[in-house]
């Protein structure tokens, strides 16, 4: 019998802050024992790598509450050194919405040697244990044609704002129009818990005229609660702007309460369904609000 | 699901679940969480030095083996999980939570000569994820005593004095390999048909966590996990992460060791780690009441781009072992109302009875063996059909369409046997087939899969010291009565007996254990093509991700059944 056990823990890189900026900058890449050696290559006057284009994921999601464990970055596909060097150097873990940088360090995981997708992982972890609260994990722009970033847009940072500790918010809306009615639906970050009709939860007001809108699949949210509102409103103007008010307190099955993020109003967004898209992305109709200092929903 | 309150809104929904249940279940309802489940996802604590031995249940085994079970008198039996059949190559990873740091199994072998010295390719390992660090192997012969005490039980150990290793990450694997069984009248006669048996497993701790990182399972990856008893609400978690992937479904079974151990939960979120106000699905095992001897739990879960993070959870005072596989398939491998006939005078309502519970296990057995790339979700039974007759009636006989199945009522004999049509595709099953699921599962590889029947053996050398053994041993499409619980794979497979022989024709054994290859040099664990590999071809085909891994083919125990798969709409 052979006992053996090989430790590699290796400190690839240490990058110093940059600038005057005060932003802490992701300064240590950490290599986990199955880091594979990334090929070696003169990338002097090299164009950009050719090939299928890696898929950047961002973890948690966007408007993520509950969270627990790190943050991430998961790139699908076969990386080049630089490639990961880039990553790291476009990673950020800032409080939100004041945007202060936290500091953290982003360790590199490579896949699993037999691993049926090679997923390489960036864990952003933070230098102390994140307090509760609310957090954003961005992504710089990543070199066009290299990156996809799925939740990327234009030039800005792909961000993933997300809370440590319960406290549900009101992720995104969507409409599903009709011949005579529209469907209305709310995504939540956190399964809500409640015994009243699912239809009586949210109030939908149009030109301020509430609508009568009744309850689309399950009357109930159930004992194991929802994560989602759906109702069905007699068809309206998809033009005019929508006001959805949250009825009283909808509570998780801990306590805490669904809120609107970001917004004005704790219980209360109003948006737009044709400005906004008519099949709504649930997470792109918030993440198109305007900068973070007006992030608010849209009127 | 909806009780706890009386009033008329909690009653009507707790009636409406219990409709659902009756029209997709087969008598047994998806269990799901309720309040009381709530936790806080902790991993549980472990001191330095600290020992927790777990037995495996004596009662599961023989998983690869073959079950002996085949016609299934489910209730009361049990699945077999923790032993190995020969002529095998297997791997299985085993997780726990990061404050586990050092894992210990205990094997004994089941039979003497099962690992045998100078036994072809025969070794059992355990190491770290990664490239073999940190590694205890053993090979050779070390006694058994199937029915005696446990005192040739060997421990294999490693730990992570050296780093921040824990059964979270990288975690362990469980490598073994068993050798081929031989049958003949040589020297080398060695019976391996009952392969390795896991006694128990030793989990110790360190006093300190190693490194945090989720761990990301691979497709079809055979995992082994550990819960921690808490004796609290706290209990304990373990996490990991399934790759994304845009448009597959994915399907992940967990069923315990010990089918009464206690509850286990299956949390799962896109794109985070779930808990449990944050949770995009879940299951509880099933109680052991509904299957006796098998509680497990099923997740069936829509495409996630961001990648699914699942958990875990138990808050029993009790040890759990787990297992654990998943899978995810494309949408069009899923077969939605396969038509089965029946032809006069098949279809009593005990018949029919037997039809509908053996077909919802081949489909269970069918998606298990192609490792998830397969799901069959639902079948309709016609009744006193012409299934059997001729083109163009035949093409018809169900409700205006082909029937897939055709069910006779003549014994298995020379003149009724059990086939699939090349031409159609249709799948005649004669009277003792139709309550087998093994059978139905092969016949619908056949059909579906476009594998090919691997019934051969093969022989070798001269009258006296003739060696023979089974094309593939382990593979369904070679027999339905052993070993029957996986494909053959590349490492597995041989169609030759060509490279066990030295350049003067004369068998020469190897005693290079664990390299596999013989005197001359030839691999013996060779040879692609065969069933496994053709499925892998499919899933490539049909935009599956990445490249299945060989080594296991997903299992999924003979009962676990639910109305995900293979139900009935009439």
């Amino acid at each position: 019998m052979i006992l053996r056990a090989i430790a590699i823990l290796a400190v690839l890189v240490a990058t110093a802050c940059t600038g005057a900026e005060p932003v802490f900058r992701p300064a240590e890449l950490v290599v986990n024992p199955e880091a594979p050696v990334a090929e070696e290559r003169d990338v002097a006057h090299e164009s950009p790598p050719s090939g299928p284009l890696l898929t950047v994921l961002v973890s948690p999601t966007d408007l993520t509450t509950a969270f627990r464990g790190v943050p991430e970055v998961v790139v699908a596909g076969e990386m080049l050194e630089e490639d990961i060097r880039e990553v790291i150097d476009a990673v950020d873990l800032l409080t939100w919405p004041d945007g202060v940088p936290v500091r953290a360090t982003v360790e590199y995981v490579a896949p699993m040697p037999e691993a049926t997708v090679p997923e390489h992982r960036f864990l952003v972890r933070p230098a102390t244990d994140l307090a509760s609260g609310w957090y954003a994990l961005e992504v710089q722009p990543l070199s066009a044609g290299r990156f996809l970033v799925a939740s990327a847009r234009d030039a800005a940072p792909s961000r993933a704002r997300f809370r440590v500790g319960s406290g549900p918010v009101v992720r995104g809306v969507s409409f599903s129009p009709g011949d005579t009615e529209v469907g209305v639906s709310l995504s939540l970050s956190e399964r809500i818990v409640d015994e009243r009709l699912v239809a009586d939860l949210v109030t939908v007001e149009v030109d301020d005229a509430a609508l009568s809108c009744q309850t689309r699949g399950a009357e109930y949210l159930g004992e194991l609660g929802r994560d989602s509102i759906e109702v069905v409103c007699p068809r309206f103007d998809l033009e005019a702007n929508v006001t959805i008010r949250l009825n009283g307190e909808l509570l998780t099955s801990i306590g805490t309460a669904l809120e609107v993020p970001f917004g004005s109003s704790r219980t209360e967004l109003t948006v737009n369904p044709v400005r906004g898209g008519l099949v709504l992305d649930e997470v792109a109709l918030l993440a198109s609000r305007p900068a973070p200092s007006h992030d608010r929903p849209r009127r | 699901m909806c009780g706890g309150v009386v009033n008329s809104p909690r009653i009507r929904c707790a009636i409406s679940w219990l409709i659902a249940a009756t029209i997709l279940g087969g008598g047994v309802g998806v269990v799901l969480p309720h309040r009381a489940h709530a936790q806080s996802f902790l991993y549980h604590p472990m001191a330095a030095g600290e020992t927790v031995n777990i037995p495996i249940d004596w009662r599961d085994e023989d998983e690869w083996f073959g079950d002996p079970y085949p016609n299934f008198a489910p209730i009361g039996t049990v699945p077999r999980t923790n032993r190995y059949a020969a002529n095998q190559n297997h791997r299985i990873r085993i997780i726990g939570n990061p404050n586990v740091r050092r894992p210990r199994v205990h094997f004994w072998t089941l039979r003497m000569n099962s690992v045998a010295v100078g036994g072809l390719a025969d070794s059992f390992r355990v190491q770290w994820g990664g490239t073999n660090y940190g590694e205890s192997w053993a090979w050779g012969d070390y006694g058994s005593n199937p029915s005696g005490p446990d005192v040739n039980t060997l421990g294999l150990l490693i730990d992570s004095a050296t780093a921040n290793y824990s059964l979270m990450h990288p975690g362990a694997y469980l490598n073994f390999r068993s050798g081929p069984a031989w049958s003949g009248s040589g020297a080398y006669f060695e019976s391996e048909d009952q392969g390795f048996r896991i006694a128990s497993m030793d989990f110790i701790g360190t006093g300190s966590q190693g490194t945090w990182i989720v761990p990301t399972l691979n497709a079809h990856e055979r995992v082994l996990g550990v819960l921690l008893g808490g004796g609290s609400t706290n209990g304990d978690t373990v996490d990991f992460r399934l790759p994304a992937h845009a448009t597959g479904r994915y399907t992940v079974q967990l069923w315990l060791d010990n089918p009464n151990s206690g509850d286990v939960l299956l949390w799962a979120n896109c794109g985070s780690l779930p808990d449990a106000t944050h949770f995009a699905a879940a299951s509880n095992t099933a109680p052991a009441s509904s299957y006796p001897g098998w509680a497990g739990a099923t997740l069936d879960l829509p495409a996630c781009a961001a990648g699914w993070y699942v958990t875990a959870t138990s808050t029993s005072p009790q040890n759990h072992i787990f297992h654990l596989t998943w899978g995810v398939h494309a949408a069009d491998h899923e077969l939605t109302d396969i038509r089965i006939g029946t032809a006069p005078p098949v279809g009593t309502p005990a018949e029919l009875a037997t039809v509908r519970a053996t077909f919802q296990r081949a489909a269970w057995l069918f998606h298990g063996w192609t490792g998830g790339v397969w799901a069959v979700r639902d079948f309709r039974i016609y009744v006193g059909t012409d299934c059997n007759t001729v083109w163009p009636n035949d093409q018809f006989a169900c409700g205006g369409g082909l029937c897939r199945f055709c069910l006779l009522n003549a014994p298995e004999s020379a003149t009724c046997i059990s086939n699939t049509s090349i031409s159609t595709g249709e799948i005649t099953l004669c009277r003792n087939s139709w309550a087998n699921a093994y059978v139905i599962a092969h016949e619908m590889a056949h059909a579906y899969a476009g594998l090919s029947d691997e019934y051969d053996t093969v022989s070798c050398g001269a009258p006296g010291t003739r060696v023979t053994m089974s094309t593939c041993g382990p593979s369904v499409m070679g027999s339905n009565s052993w070993n029957a619980n996986s494909f053959c794979n590349a490492l597995s497979h041989r169609t030759s007996l060509d490279d066990l022989l030295n350049a003067a024709g004369s068998f020469v054994p190897n005693w290079n254990n664990d390299d596999a290859r013989d005197c001359t040099g030839g691999w013996h664990w060779t040879n692609a093509g065969n069933a496994w590999e053709h499925v892998n071809v499919h899933h490539a085909i049909f935009d599956m991700p990445g490249t299945i891994t060989p080594h296991n083919v997903t299992y999924f125990p003979l009962f676990a059944t639910d109305p995900r798969f293979g139900w009935f709409t009439n």
